[in-house]
């Protein structure tokens, strides 16, 4: 009589042990793809306020001609990045009897791992005394 | 009277299988979902990223022929013709067409920004001054015959 009492409670225990062990691995999978999910919008997200940085420059660039004054300003007007960006800049010059050509290129990294990189240029008339309408 | 045992009422085998299968089921859509909206996101990113990338080029693309025009144009005012001599050297330049207006000439050229758009710019160098004026510097699809008109009714019977 007690060993037929005894049966049930030992299913329903295995079938526990069961459950909690399917629940344990799928539970672990889909733990890492709401990871990545979260690693993606992170990733998106820096892409995302760097583009509107590198557009600001690109266009205060585009009237100053000049890098370190461009980035003083936009750091003004639109504030700091993440403080786990890193921004590198390369200008190059070419003058002519005419004007000044400066292209800007910057390099957003973060990490060491670069998030974007871009170009943006000016002409200025007269090596820097814009005189354009 | 030989009545048949009552059942316990407790939980029966089968339903903690069931509500667990219940469970990940549900945190399985989540999660799919949540990774796919967080790729659309990537992906669309990556998009305006890339065509912003293009855009600053093809921009950059479009100073350069207006560096060389504005030099052109800088060494034409020491000519006698300034029309003539703006318009054979701008002729080495590939794409950009001249026409004289009042004042000046007008130089248009076009750069492509990817398969289907371009930067348009039109702009004139005056022969008294050496300001130039920009007139057009604007972003346009390649052509706009190539897009089909919409099919609506003419007006006729």
């Amino acid at each position: 009589m007690n060993i037929s009492n005894k049966r049930p409670l030992n299913l329903f225990f295995i079938e526990i042990i069961i459950a909690l062990l399917f629940f344990s691995i799928s539970g672990a999978v889909i733990l890492s793809v709401f990871a990545g999910a979260d690693r993606r919008s992170h990733k998106s997200e820096l892409l995302e306020s760097v583009m509107v940085y590198s557009q600001s420059i690109a266009e205060v660039y585009a009237v100053s001609g000049n890098a370190d004054e461009t980035l003083k300003t936009v750091e003004k007007e639109c504030g700091r990045l993440d403080e786990s960006i890193e921004l590198s800049k390369f200008e190059e010059k070419t003058e002519n009897t005419a004007g000044t050509l400066s292209k800007l290129t910057l390099r957003f990294t973060e990490d060491g791992e670069e998030i974007y990189k871009f170009t943006c240029s000016a002409y200025i008339q007269n090596g820097g005394n814009n005189e354009q309408t | 009277m030989n009545r048949p045992k009552q059942k316990n009422a407790g939980i029966g085998v089968g339903y903690v299988t069931i509500m667990i299968i219940f469970a990940t089921l549900c945190l399985t859509v989540f999660a799919v979902l949540s990774f796919h909206a967080a790729g659309s996101n990537d992906a669309l990113n990556d998009r305006a990223g890339e065509y912003l990338k293009e855009y600053y080029e093809a921009d950059t693309r479009a100073k350069e022929i207006l560096c060389r025009l504005d030099e052109i144009a800088d060494s034409s005012r020491n000519s006698l013709f300034f029309a003539e001599s703006f318009e054979e050297g701008a002729g080495e330049i590939e794409g950009v067409s001249v026409k004289n207006v009042n004042g000046g000439i007008s130089a248009e050229y076009s750069v492509a920004i990817n398969e289907r758009q371009n930067i348009f710019v039109s702009i004139t160098f005056f022969e008294t001054n050496k300001e130039y004026q920009i007139n057009v510097w604007q972003t346009g699809t390649n052509s706009f015959e190539d897009e089909p008109g919409l099919n609506v009714w003419d007006g006729t019977f």
